[in-house]
């Protein structure tokens, strides 16, 4: 007798929803109104493909016209704070931002995600403080909520419930319509750039340690082909906003522009390259011997590294990613992250770049996984049971320890952790009930999590 | 909702079940699996299934019986199995229960056989599909086993001969049900299952759970008897998103 063979599962057959857009508010609670017994979800632009930006069977809303443009209604100079769209991008709004002088004070790494998107799924940003996560930028919202009413939601001190429980809210709590959040003035679109490679785990460590207190913003990539003793070897990437004496004088002209495009085009890896490609681009990267460099780099390459994908280390993603995982730690558990990066490269399913960050402070959303200490977040496909097996362990030993699986990205969590790993989740929920007594927003994740 | 790496929250039996189906549903079961409902035509396999899952640590557990006859009754026992929310995996079996040797072959024998086997599996098929559209996902799977006669008498006895008859039906009318699916979200696995038991059949029902974590739009399973060799193959009929 032979054994039947199926292919192991490699393409990921999608759920079917109906779209819609919505250019005003008045459009949007009519949706909200007359949504089907599915309900709602508005996406934003999300590329993730986790089970957040998902609503099987229902309606998904995009937030077009006047919820998208201008990207910038007005700034406050001296409260350094603007009023933004939710609808407009990341790269439109520090696009318009910039031309006047301003920068978005958190940005996270995809630039197409909408504003309103990256508030509800509260993205990590790349710095410290303020700056490290979408909703610790964001100042006070305006949402349209399941019964269809606005309502203004001031976060001056992050301590009011109902922002705590929309940013990070996933969308369940309403449409966020309008955000007023930080911002920080530059005075041109470059980043003076400190690229650092270490050699293992502990000088990695110490040097996401360091930077987090000398440079505003710093990441690092982290060689998940790396085996043995060289897990964890890592570039990390600190940045700071170039002043206009940083930069040549043949850039003075255009220091303000925030271009998408890539500089460099042609050269690195895209998305379609092979993996074995990929993998062998990454090693060489990080197998260089330990060593600083100096430089300017745009700042729309530093913040949007899968966007301008002109580095070996740009994309190094699944596109879309099969399974994103993101591990958020306390301080003092951050060697966990270690296990996880021997566990699943073990595997040797995972992307060959991971991102490590620090995290200075925890995020106000109550369902944020930004909590005060490391989040790593690899990429992992294709898809299997094994793999499913070996997160799944993973996830338990993160609760143990006080550490949260980021739920925005999230496509595979068990809903029993859920509360272990977010112990203000009966909070959440119970202001949930206020904004949305009828269950209007919903999606893949709040039913898969029974949210 | 069936997770990014294959685990089901939730499944359904329906139709005249054997032991096959409860197996299939069982190879897919996990951790995750949450929520079972069970609508068989006979109390006994009912009561089986329920155990069954049960023992297996399936926290929600509903079983229940119904008339394969009563047409009426089966958008009742649809909405039974989708009452408590989304049903990941949907197994629709028929025939699974035929018993060759309660099989007198009077005229009015053959023709209730194929009423059981062919009307109510469509009709059963098409309440489910209804419900499986709405919530735009899942996979629907129309499991077809042999009929199973003594020394391999399957060429002449009549009973076999209209079990088969309502498979070859029924696989006509899955070719038409994949274009019918087509951008509803909803998957379908048709599994032609061969004469088998026993450790066949262990296969049969592994390499079934495994189109059914496939994710693959459309899977059609063949089936071709040699002697004890017994193979399936599965055959991608195209993806149709």
């Amino acid at each position: 007798m032979s054994n039947s063979t199926v292919r192991s599962p490699t393409d990921y057959v999608d759920s079917v929803s109906v779209s819609y857009s919505a250019a005003t508010v008045n459009a949007l609670r009519r949706l909200v109104g007359n949504t089907g017994p599915r309900g709602i979800l508005a996406r934003g632009g999300l590329t993730s493909s986790g089970d957040a930006s998902r609503n099987a069977g229902g309606h998904l809303v995009e937030l077009q016209g006047n919820l998208a443009s201008p990207a910038v209604e007005w700034i406050d100079w001296e409260r350094r704070i603007a009023r933004l769209a939710a609808g407009a991008t990341l790269a439109e709004i520090n696009s318009q931002l910039s031309k006047q002088g301003w920068f978005l004070a958190a940005v996270s790494a995809d630039a197409q995600t909408t504003l309103g998107a990256a508030i509800a799924t509260d993205s990590s940003g790349l710095g410290r403080g303020p700056r490290g996560s979408i909703a610790a930028a964001a100042s006070a919202l305006e949402i349209v909520d399941g019964r269809g009413e606005i309502e203004r939601l001031s976060g001056e001190d992050h301590t009011g419930p109902m922002f705590r429980a929309t940013v990070a809210g996933l969308g369940l709590t309403g449409v966020v319509t309008s955000v007023e959040a930080r911002i920080t003035p530059i005075s041109t679109t470059w980043m003076k750039l400190d690229t650092f490679r270490c050699p293992d785990w502990a000088a990695t460590l110490a040097q996401c340690n360091l930077s987090s207190t000398t440079h505003p913003y710093s990441y690092a990539h982290i060689d998940l082909t790396a085996r043995g003793d060289a897990v964890g070897r890592s570039i990390v990437q600190s940045g700071a906003h170039a002043g206009l004496k940083d930069v040549p004088d043949t850039r003075r002209g255009d220091a303000l522009a925030f271009d998408l495009e890539p500089t460099n085009p042609g050269r690195g890896m895209t998305d379609r390259s092979p993996r074995w490609l990929q993998r062998t681009l990454a090693r060489t990267a990080f197998s260089a011997e330990a060593s600083h460099d100096v430089g300017l780099t745009p700042a729309s390459r530093f913040f949007h590294p899968d966007t301008v994908s002109v580095s070996p280390l740009g994309p190094g993603r699944h596109n879309p990613p099969a399974v994103r995982y993101l591990a958020c730690v306390p301080d003092d558990h951050v060697e966990l992250l270690v296990e996880i990066l021997h566990r699943i490269g073990a595997l040797g399913c995972a992307a060959p770049v991971g991102t490590l960050r620090r995290h200075n402070a925890q995020s106000p959303g109550y369902l944020s996984a930004i909590i005060r200490g490391w989040s790593l977040e690899i990429d992992c496909g294709p898809p299997s049971l094994a793999l499913g097996a070996t997160l799944d362990e993973l996830d338990e030993r993160i609760a143990e320890v006080g550490g949260r699986v980021g739920l925005a990205t999230d496509s595979r969590l068990r809903p029993e952790l859920l509360e272990q790993m977010y112990p203000q989740l009966p909070e959440w929920q119970s202001i949930r009930r206020d904004l949305d007594p009828a269950r209007v927003f919903n999606s893949d994740l709040a039913r898969r999590l029974e949210l | 909702m069936i997770d990014r790496v294959g685990n089901i929250a939730s499944g359904a039996l329906v139709g005249s079940l054997s032991q096959l189906s409860i197996d299939i549903l069982g190879n897919l079961a996990s951790s995750r699996l949450r929520r079972v409902g069970v609508a068989a035509t006979s109390p006994t396999v009912a009561a089986f299934a329920s155990q069954y899952f049960q023992r297996a640590g399936v926290s929600q557990v509903s079983a229940r019986d119904f008339s394969a006859h009563e047409a009426k009754s089966h958008e009742e026992v649809v909405d039974y199995l989708f009452a408590d929310g989304d049903v990941d995996t949907l197994i629709i079996e028929a025939l699974g229960d035929f018993a060759i040797e309660d099989f007198d072959g009077s005229p009015a024998a053959c023709a209730s056989l194929a009423d059981d086997g062919f009307t109510s599996t469509m009709s059963l098929t098409m309440h489910s599909l209804s419900h499986l559209k709405i919530q735009g996902h899942g996979c629907m799977v129309l499991l077809l086993p042999h009929c199973r006669v003594p020394h391999g008498g399957e060429q002449t006895h009549l009973g076999a001969a209209v079990v088969g008859s309502v498979h070859a039906g029924l696989r006509e009318f899955s070719d038409r049900l994949g274009n019918e699916l087509a951008g509803t979200g909803v998957r379908l696995v048709v599994a032609d299952v061969p004469t088998a038991t026993g450790a066949q059949l262990e296969v049969a029902a592994s390499g079934i759970a495994e189109a059914i974590r496939s994710q693959r739009a459309l899977v059609k399973y063949s089936s071709e008897s040699k002697g004890l060799r017994t193979r399936l193959r599965p055959s991608r009929r195209g993806n149709q998103h």
